[in-house]
């Protein structure tokens, strides 16, 4: 687990290193500046500060004191800055693209993709979104809002989403795929919020004339991400699909305060994720037994259908106690092949017979004959390829390029003579670059792994602006001699 | 503190010049007249009869405000056809129209307890700090005004403090409840969330809808215990007593006691028990309790299951009945509360960082002018803290862990004379 220490040594100590005496500051820096992605531009405009730095982007606006300037960095990221009139040596204006640096990133595009599959006159109108990547890191709130505009304006009648996740721990890492660990309930608010996005932000606006059908397609569905196919009542799986293993709720906060504080917290988690499954007309008892060791349940099949037992009643023994004294809890070696009954996985054939499959399909075509749109369908997935491989791209940016300006602040240096324009200038670079790391936090925040960034991104972006507070001070208080 | 100290030794070499303080740029551009001669350069937030909120910004600190009608004489509206005036009572003509009851429709408010999912943005949700039973009263009063029938608590929510719980008990009971029909509408109640709106009598729940976990607890999930968990235990036995419902329900939501349930299925009658006798078992041994929509309603603790508030008004109403949802204002005026006590909440310590650090420069400063800036500064870092403590007087407490003291009338008292002192 990161510390502040860690990230003080790493961050603030690096601004720390300089130190001048005190005067009037004439610069303002836009607060909490937003950033936009995946900007196009022809040209750009290049600022030749005093500081010797080269920004380039585009100029918003300019009055008789001040730039009003939208910084585009080399992957495409943005974010507007002020700069004031006396910071800046030279503006090169509408200087063109390849002149100017590395072209933005990949951007949206509404032109036809050859993704898009088109059958007979391609009447029904099927938007496939593919989640993949690592759950809160690729898979989140922020890319999926934009998802969900981009639905808005395709209007299909159908809304596939295939879930093809890696299996991540809490903090969004990649992890085997036979682990267990107590984490995946902490990404139980990602999915109520993604949740409603696809079902209830639908349902509830009026300009969605047609409500689209809503499919889920789970290929692998591990840990958290696993809560999501509940909210559906059409799930689909693919022969190889895996969906469960969200587990160990009921060891969760072991060795933490009081067992009925414990089971307090592991009872408001089990409500609330069983909530997505009666939501989405599913047993919540399968989504019990993915989730605590100690929930035995069973099945039988009268009249073919399934009837679950929270015991050993049924005719098949879907989940046992797990008992470590009883000599119930599974062995590694279980685990590792796949095996044990601690904790349920539900595979394709499994997820049929409970009936939570209502299928099995392994192609596109397949699933869409099995929705019974034969003949005449468009099939596509929008720019949602677009935008959450631009945010995963985004994120991992990011945190390089929040890295590099860490270095980057550590360098700046009151230049000679060390007057109080030198130690303006300084200042100046610094609270820019402050001011870019926020940028990149308030952006990406959500997703940025604090291992990566040696801090957690919003305690990062507090003490920066109160760093950016303190920098002010001491140069409002600077004498210009 | 390193940091502060390295300014200090900067302070200390020579003489200050006093200059402009930082301002940001703001594209806020209407005006409030206060009836104090003061006009206050922002935009209008919200605004319902007889208030208006509004957002400005003193030197750099952003406030946002409710005026009452009495505090000021006009606002100036900033528009594409340039500023319009509008005096207290002459606005949101719309409002009054949609205000005037129309027969046989029934009037329904809906109020926010805890930000609803759908909002998707980050918004806590606390009991006592977002969520407030101060807020709940200034709303009553701005209800009372509207004429409304039904007020519907719709709650998600995931706890806070168990002392707000008794607060929004007496409210709800002796002053909602007494006023109009008030039901709770379950997204998501969670201990205090759940314990707040049990005196209610009418529960509906959404699909994926929960109520229970109300184990009270502090620190590193230490449970209440004795004398204090006993009076708990008593207040929500009074609390199930008035919401009219089994209070073994709700013990099982507190500790680890079973609950099972039997339905007979002639007359459709429920019986509770405290054990696992009865022929559904809604909570195991050495489990805590919560129940999710379908229990709620299979057996009666929910009256209907609505995910939109027109299939609430159906349910609560009848399929054909005429109603209206009004008092948009208040339900902003909640929501608007909760947004603030957000940032209240996220930003404190920054704001306490402020005032430290300018009450130590002005502390360190030979300079006399520049303790007065110093001073200043300090002084308006102290004013939002006040502004928020005065907002909701559990941020006495709730500010006072992230800032390290006590945010009550003595601490503010001796901030001041030191403040005072400083400028002799």
């Amino acid at each position: 687990m990161m510390n502040r220490s860690l990230k003080k040594a790493g961050l603030i100590a690096a601004a720390a290193a300089l130190s001048f005496g005190l005067a009037a500051f004439a610069s303002t820096f836009a607060a909490n500046a937003g950033v936009h992605a995946w900007v196009q531009t022809d040209t750009r405009d290049v600022l030749i500060l005093r500081s010797g730095q080269k920004i380039e982007g585009k100029i918003q606006k300019e009055t008789a004191t001040e730039v009003d300037f939208l910084v585009i960095m080399s992957s495409g990221l943005s974010a507007p800055r002020v700069y004031q009139k006396s910071e800046i040596l030279d503006i090169q204006r509408d200087v063109a693209v390849e002149a100017a640096g590395d072209k933005p990133a990949e951007k949206s595009t509404d032109k036809p993709s050859k993704d898009v599959t088109v059958v007979g006159e391609g009447k029904t109108k099927a938007y496939l979104m593919e989640l993949t990547g690592e759950f809160t890191r690729d898979v989140a709130l922020s890319p999926m809002k934009e998802v969900a505009k981009d639905i808005k304006k395709v209007m299909p009648d159908v809304l596939i989403i295939k879930v093809n996740c890696d299996f991540v721990n809490q903090y969004g890492e990649k992890e085997p795929e036979w682990n267990r660990f107590a984490g995946s309930y902490d990404q139980l608010e990602l999915v109520r919020n993604i949740e409603v996005l696809i079902t209830d932000h639908i349902q509830h606006d009026p300009e969605f004339k047609v409500k689209p059908r809503l499919v889920f397609w789970v290929k692998k569905a591990l840990g958290g991400v696993g809560f999501l196919p509940f909210v559906s009542k059409e799930v689909f799986y693919t022969t190889d699909a895996k969906h469960g293993n969200i587990g160990l709720l009921d060891v969760m906060f072991e060795g933490m305060g009081d067992e009925v504080v414990r089971e307090k917290q592991r009872s408001l988690r089990g409500g609330r994720a069983e909530g997505l499954a009666i939501k989405g007309g599913h047993p919540v008892e399968i989504l019990r037994a993915m989730s605590r060791i100690d929930y035995v349940l069973s099945v039988s099949f009268p009249d073919g259908k399934p009837e679950f037992f929270e015991n050993l009643a049924g005719e098949i023994l879907l989940t046992d106690d797990g008992s470590l004294s009883g000599g119930r809890r599974d062995t590694v070696a279980d685990v590792l092949r796949g095996g044990g009954n601690d904790i349920l996985t539900l595979d394709s054939a499994m997820a049929k017979k409970l009936g939570m499959s209502d299928g099995t399909v392994d192609s596109d075509t397949e699933l869409m004959d099995m929705l019974g749109y034969v003949r005449n369908y468009t099939l596509t997935p929008g720019s949602s390829k677009t935008i959450l491989s631009g945010w995963s791209k985004g994120v991992r940016d990011a945190e390089i390029k929040i890295r590099e300006l860490i270095r980057e602040v550590g360098r700046v240096e009151i230049e000679a003579p060390g007057g109080w324009q030198e130690r303006t200038n300084a200042r100046s670079q610094q609270i820019n670059i402050y001011n870019e790391i926020m940028g990149l936090l308030k952006k990406y925040g959500e997703s940025i792994s604090p291992y990566e960034i040696r801090a957690y991104p919003d305690q990062l972006a507090q003490d920066l602006r109160i760093e950016i507070d303190q920098i002010k001070q001491a140069q409002r208080l600077d004498r210009r001699r | 503190m390193k940091r502060i100290s390295s300014l200090f030794r900067m302070m200390l070499v020579g003489a200050v010049a006093i200059t402009a303080l930082f301002t940001n740029p703001t594209a806020l551009a209407d005006k409030l007249h206060l009836k104090n001669g003061k006009v206050l350069d922002g935009a209008v937030v919200a605004e319902g009869k007889g208030w208006v909120q509004f957002k400005y910004t003193l030197a750099t600190i952003e406030q946002t405000q409710i005026f009452t009608d009495a505090e000021y004489t006009k606002v100036e509206k900033d528009t594409a056809a340039g500023s319009t005036p509008v005096a207290p009572g002459e606005k949101k003509a719309d409002a009054a129209v949609s205000s005037k009851r129309k027969p046989g429709v029934t009037r329904i408010a809906v109020l926010n307890f805890g930000p609803p999912s759908e909002w998707s943005e980050k918004c806590g949700d606390m009991v006592g700090v977002q969520v407030s039973a101060e807020a709940y009263k200034k709303a009553l009063e701005m209800l009372k005004k509207q004429d409304v029938d039904v007020c519907v608590i719709r709650v998600n929510s995931g706890g806070g403090y168990g002392l707000e719980v008794g607060k929004f008990h007496d409210l709800f009971h002796n002053e909602y409840k007494k006023t109009f029909r008030t039901v709770g509408w379950m997204e998501s109640a969670i201990s205090a969330a759940a314990m707040s709106p049990w005196v209610l009598n009418e529960f509906y729940f959404m699909d994926k809808g929960n109520i229970g976990a109300c184990t009270g607890w502090s620190g590193q999930l230490v449970a209440v215990k004795g004398i204090a968990l006993e009076e708990m235990l008593v207040q929500m036995e009074k609390a199930s007593v008035l919401g009219g419902r089994d209070p073994k329900i709700m013990r099982s939501m507190q500790i680890m006691e079973p609950l099972s349930v039997t339905k007979d299925g002639a007359t459709g009658e429920i019986k509770w028990f405290q054990n696992l006798s009865g022929e559904k078992i809604i909570n195991g041994n050495d489990r805590v309790l919560t129940m999710n929509s379908e229990d709620a309603l299979n057996y009666g603790v929910s009256k209907g299951t609505a995910n939109t508030r027109e299939e609430l008004a159906r349910l609560m109403l009848g399929e054909n009945a005429e109603f209206e949802f009004v008092g948009a204002d208040v339900t902003e005026y909640v929501d608007n509360f909760m947004r603030e006590q957000d940032r209240a909440e996220k930003i404190a310590v920054e704001v306490a960082i402020k005032y430290i650090t300018a009450l130590r420069l002005a502390q360190a400063v030979q300079d006399r002018q520049e303790r007065g800036a110093q001073v200043n500064i300090a002084k308006r870092q102290l004013a939002q803290l006040r502004k928020w403590v005065a907002m909701n007087p559990n941020m006495e407490f709730h500010l006072g862990n992230t800032v390290g003291a006590l945010l009550d009338k003595e601490w503010f008292r001796i901030q001041e004379e030191i403040l005072r002192e400083l400028l002799k």
